[in-house]
Formats: structure tokens, sequence, C-alpha cells
């Protein structure tokens, strides 16, 4: 080590201080004070850090003019209120119909308040899920997908009760929110709207299916191919019609 | 941590409960808040998104959600690790919005080749421009570390991925990027 040879012993402190420059653990503090190779690798590390550090201080853009002010909201003017308010039931009446708010204690009302308390799921599509750990959560319900469906999130939750496969599927049109519910037909269907979530739940051979869009409804084709995806096995078949 | 959270004195002064200074008091609060962590927001963002125009954006809408939810914040040492995490949601949230065209590297690189050249130190820009080309796995920790200055298991929280998990990344992470300087490996 100190004739400038490099060890085992060598390579497990670069190692170390390669992923973490400022770890102060008594025995790295040890071998470097005995290896001047390590002392000189940590030296140069240090400068190589420095250049990192000041190459990721990218220039900070003033503050953008707010389209929304995030601290006082009650400041914009009634004018602008009033106008996007006219703006908003002119555009709604022109183009659609009201969707209904959930009820309260309606299963489609759970989706909504589960899915506000799991805002994580949608973390995961920036880090998908292993499709392993998906089959897993699919088979515990005994839930079939279709190989291609591009499911990044899978996990069994409560809502309202029901033991459900919740799934975020990333695809083409964005993520969508599916939850399954084998073996129990619900009684109510259709479209829901609340906040940014907007979802419907229907009925489909062997249980139900909720399945939700964040920030923008999920296009018709989207919900169409997850439909076409899902397949609920012979025991959840049983105790329902079709 | 040398987290800039850390130094941030209530406005009230003294060791105030937050869940007792009135709503004017709070708002003075979060806004002295996020004047000081946007730019650890903003760059944090940026590295990314790598789109100066959208880490605004994301910015923007994740202190516009972090303002509605402040009222439930007591523990205010962590506001920076919070405001982090809520960033890091917006992002994910434009990202499965807009489907961001992560793989387009060239026309990443040639929007944001003024903010990469604007350095006087060519050393810089090159490391600038290797991070800038490093896979979101590597760059995100990196920036997490050498420039938020978290501790590994803090990074883990953030991401969601085991403290060997971050180790082995920010390891491959300093690796690629010598490799690409041409720093040489040494062993």
């Amino acid at each position: 080590m100190g004739g400038g040879g490099v060890s085992t012993e060598c390579l497990e402190f670069r190692r170390r201080v390669e992923a973490e420059p400022g770890n102060e653990a008594p025995d790295l503090a040890e071998h470097e004070a005995r290896c001047a190779s390590c002392a000189r690798f940590r030296r140069t590390l240090g400068q190589f850090d420095g250049l990192i550090r000041e190459a990721l201080l990218v220039d900070v853009p003033a503050p953008q003019a707010p389209r929304r002010s995030p601290v006082a909201p009650e400041r914009r003017t009634w004018w602008g209120i009033a106008a996007a308010l006219v703006l908003a039931v002119g555009i709604g009446l022109a183009f659609r119909l009201p969707v209904p708010e959930p009820r309260a204690g309606s299963f489609a009302g759970h989706v909504v308040t589960h899915l506000e308390h799991e805002p994580e799921a949608l973390d995961a599509v920036l880090r998908p899920m292993d499709r392993a750990r998906v089959e897993d959560v699919l088979a515990a319900h005994g839930v079939r997908m279709a190989a291609t469906t591009p499911i990044v999130y899978a996990r069994t939750c409560i809502v309202d009760g029901k033991r459900v496969a919740h799934l975020v599927v990333h695809g083409a049109s964005g993520a969508v929110t599916v939850m399954l519910l084998p073996g129990e037909q619900l009684s109510e269907s259709g479209t829901f709207e609340a906040g940014s979530l907007s979802g419907r739940i229907r009925p489909i051979t062997g249980g139900s299916v909720a399945i939700v869009g964040h920030d923008q409804p999920v296009e018709p084709a989207a919900e169409r191919r997850i439909l076409e995806a899902v397949g609920f096995d012979r025991r959840n078949r049983a105790g329902v019609a079709g | 941590m040398a987290s800039s959270s850390d130094e941030i004195e209530p406005v009230l002064g003294g060791s105030i409960g937050v869940d007792r200074i009135d709503e004017d008091a709070e708002r003075r609060l979060f806004d002295r808040w996020a004047v000081e962590l946007r730019p650890d927001l903003f760059r944090y963002a940026f590295w990314l998104a790598r789109d100066r125009a959208l880490a605004e954006d994301i910015v923007q809408e994740a202190l516009l959600r972090a303002w509605r939810a402040f009222g439930g914040l007591r523990d205010k040492q962590s506001v920076k690790q919070w405001l982090m995490t809520i960033t890091r949601r917006e992002y994910a949230r434009t990202y499965q919005r807009k489907r961001l065209e992560t793989t387009d590297l060239d026309a990443l690189s040639a929007r944001e080749e003024g903010l990469i050249a604007a350095h006087d130190d060519l050393d810089v820009r090159e490391m600038r421009s290797a991070i800038f080309d490093l896979e979101a796995e590597y760059r995100e920790p990196l920036v997490l570390q050498v420039l938020m200055g978290y501790k590994t298991e803090e990074i883990a929280g953030i991401m969601g991925i085991s403290a060997g998990a971050v180790l082995t990344r920010l390891f491959r992470a300093r690796r690629k990027l010598k490799s690409q300087l041409g720093w040489g490996v040494e062993e």
C-alpha cells in the first residue's frame, strides 16, 4: 500500500469513498493515514466532486410572474375570477355534460379517498415495479393482465372494506390507475370526477373495475385496451353473473 | 446534513410551535422557505427534467401544492426534504402527463446548450455536459448528494430505494463521469 501497490483493502477503501466521499468512518480514516496512494486518491476525488458540484450549480432564473400565486390566492382580482368562471362555465356547457362527483360512501368515493392518500403510487412511472412483483399481486387476486400491459405499480389495498388490486398502467396515454375488485359486481357504475381525478366504474365478467385518470380523463381507446387486457380467473366468476 | 432549511429561523423568533402561529405568520414562513429553497428546488427539478422551462413549471406547481398542504406540516426541520419530495412527485406527474421525450437526448441537449455552456471554465462545461448525458438513475442521487448534501439514508428515502442501491448508483455515477471525461479509473 505505502509502496504504491493496491491491495484488496485499498480497493474496498476506494469503492466506499467513491460512493460516499464524505464518509469518515474510523476504518477508512485509519487506512487513509497509512496508505499514501489512497490518501492521494481521496484528494483527487475531492477535486473531482468539486467539479461536479460546480457543474450542477446551474444559474437559477428569476421567479416567473406567477400564473397563480402560491401564497396569496385571494389576491387575484374579482374580475379575473369572474372571467375564469364565465370561461369555465361556457366551455363546460359548450363541450360536455357535467360529470357527477362521487357520492359520499360510494365505492367511487372510497376510490378517490384512497388515491388521495396513496399519491406515491404514481411515483412508479419513474421507477416501475418488477414485473415479477406485479404478477404476484395479480395472482393473489386471481387476475390476469395481458403481458404487454405496461403495469408500473401493483399493490393489494383495502378500499371500502374490500380487497382490491391497485394498479398503475403507464401507457402511451399517460398514467392510469386501475382498481380491480375480483368476485364482486358493484351495483354502481358510471363516471365520476373529483378534483384532478376522473374515472369510471363498471362491472365486468368476474368482478368490477375502476379506471381513473389523473389530471385528464382516460382516453376511450386506452380504457378499451385496459378492459380487453383484464381477465378474472374462474374462481372469481363462480359467484357472479357475467 | 448541511441543509439550508436547517438555517432558517422561524419568523416569530424563538422556539415557536408552528401549530400556534396565525395564518399570516404561517404564510410569511412559507414565503420565506419558498424563497430560500427555490434555487435548490429549481436545480433539482432541472437535473431531473433537463429542461429549464419545464423545471420552472414543476417548481411553481410544487410550491402551489406545498402551500395547500402546508397547514398540516409540523416538522419545520424536514421542510426542505418535504419540498424536494413534492417537487419529485410533481416531476413524476408531469412525466406521466406528457410522456417526456427522455430518450431524445440530442433534442434536450440542443435546447439546453446555452445553459450547459454558461460557464467560463471548460472543465465545468464538460462536466455539466457529461452529467446531462448521465442516465436518470445515476444523475438523481448525485444531485441529491453533491448539491443538496443529503446523506445516503435520506437519498434512499427520497428515491424510495435501499441505501445499498443508492451507494451502488453513486459509485457507478462517478465511474461513468470519470470514464467519459478521461480522468481515468484508479484501482
